[in-house]
């Protein structure tokens, strides 16, 4: 951790008082430098200390999953995890996606097809997941997990946790991120352009889903 | 900018199922790929043919019957497909490029969305292709360019069809689980769209719930629930 002290001695600060005869007289100017950089100092130390606290708590909360994720592969088969994420009403399309296999393969699983401990515990760890997002008082891990993280912006925590980023999957579950344009920006530093459209589905006079170009 | 044509990463992305993965449960929906069927006004004879009538208008008015007919668009052989999947769905709009159409490595195909006519359902061969929702998107994507030259985002198709691509999902469970415990197909598909339009108490019929992203896995708990009550 950087010494606020060492900063009384840096370029920056030194020779920050004038001479008056034997009486040291601090100079305004040179006082209120010292104080910019000490303020600055202090923002620097604190945006490591956050910015380690972030990632030792990512650690964490990656051990957390890997350890719920065992535990549900040490009581369940692929089928019963299967029907557990049936249960909490995942669709087919994104177990499959989980699981990094096609549709038709999951569904032979669920009547004993055959497939790979790396599946299973694929299988297991969202399972897992969806008891740690309960335990941050979201009553339905699933629906939430489909919800647009932003309005407007197609990017869910589904997409985030199919993109490897489970721990941010989290830190959203728990609110720990305040402005979750971080996180799109962490999913895809292109999101603005790349999800910027200039037309919008609205619900036509005959109550069908239509397009049309965005008022402006 | 996103209103461009979308290019996938690669084929696999685009097939829901091909060949014998292919499921007879499932309802036939745009994108569907047929064999060995003739269509109207398009010379050559029977052929590969690609479902391009739009998603939300393949049923009769009672909405669960299948249409007396549907437009097909003539799919052909592409064996010399540009050589990345960039410059084919990029470069070659008046084409919607069937990458690996009967699996991985097999050849290149191609859906001609000039040659279209219109097909009586009776008359279609084998499916043995169906395109994942966002394959669909691409393909609703190129049609409006062709037809317009406007290109639209594949996600604002996404967001208008999803719905309805998660109930052919749900259809074909609720096919698959009747069929199980022998009920007709024509009373099974009656019944679904009855439990999904039938009014509720306190909240929307399932079938507007559908819209909501969020919503999703709530509608499919309570149909997965009633398939448990109804083909046990």
């Amino acid at each position: 951790m950087p010494d606020l002290d060492l900063l009384e001695n840096t370029s920056e600060t030194r020779g920050t008082a004038a001479t008056l005869g034997s009486v040291v007289m601090p100079s305004p100017v040179r006082t209120g430098e010292t104080l910019l950089a000490r303020a600055a100092g202090l923002r620097d130390i604190k945006r490591q200390e956050a910015s380690d606290a972030t990632a030792r708590h990512h650690e964490e909360i990656v051990a957390e999953l890997d350890r719920r994720a065992m535990l549900k592969v040490s009581k369940h088969d692929v089928p019963e995890l299967l029907a557990e994420l049936g249960r909490r009403g995942f669709s087919w399309r994104d177990i499959a996606a989980i699981a990094g296999v096609s549709v038709p393969a999951v569904r032979k699983w669920r009547t004993g097809g055959t497939y790979s401990p790396e599946r299973r515990t694929q299988l297991g760890r969202a399972a897992g997941l969806c008891d740690l997002i309960e335990h941050y008082l979201i009553p339905d891990p699933a629906g939430w997990l489909e919800t647009p993280i932003v309005k407007d912006v197609p990017v869910t925590p589904m997409d985030l946790y199919l993109a490897g980023l489970e721990e941010l999957v989290v830190d959203v579950a728990s609110r720990r991120v305040s402005d979750p344009h971080r996180i799109l920006g962490a999913f895809d530093s292109e999101w603005r352009e790349k999800y910027r459209t200039d037309y919008e589905v609205y619900e036509a006079s005959d109550g069908e889903l239509s397009i049309r170009a965005k008022r402006r | 900018m996103d209103d461009e044509l979308e290019i996938p990463d690669s084929s696999d992305q685009l097939y829901l199922s091909r060949g014998a993965d292919v499921s007879g449960h499932r309802p036939f929906l745009q994108g569907d790929v047929f064999e060995a069927t003739a269509i109207p006004g398009v010379d050559g004879g029977p052929s590969l043919a690609i479902v391009t009538t739009h998603a939300c208008d393949m049923r009769g008015d009672d909405g669960v019957e299948l249409a007396e007919y549907l437009h097909l668009a003539r799919v052909e052989e592409r064996p010399d497909a540009p050589a990345t999947l960039k410059e084919w769905f990029k470069y070659r709009p008046k084409e919607m490029p069937l990458p690996d159409l009967r699996g991985a490595g097999s050849g290149h195909f191609t859906a001609r969305l000039d040659l279209v006519g219109r097909v009586k359902t009776s008359d279609l061969g084998q499916r043995i292709a169906c395109l994942m929702p966002y394959g669909i998107t691409i393909l609703q994507q190129r049609i409006v360019n062709r037809t317009s030259r406007v290109e639209i985002s594949n996600r604002v198709f996404e967001e208008k069809s999803a719905a309805v691509f998660e109930e052919a999902d749900l259809v074909e469970e609720w096919i698959e689980s009747s069929q199980r415990v022998g009920v007709d197909r024509a009373v099974a598909e009656k019944q679904f769209d009855e439990f999904l339009g039938e009014r509720r108490v306190g909240e929307p019929k399932l079938r507007l719930q559908l819209r909501e992203a969020g919503k999703r896995p709530y509608v499919r708990r309570q149909v997965e629930a009633e398939i448990g009550s109804r083909f046990p």
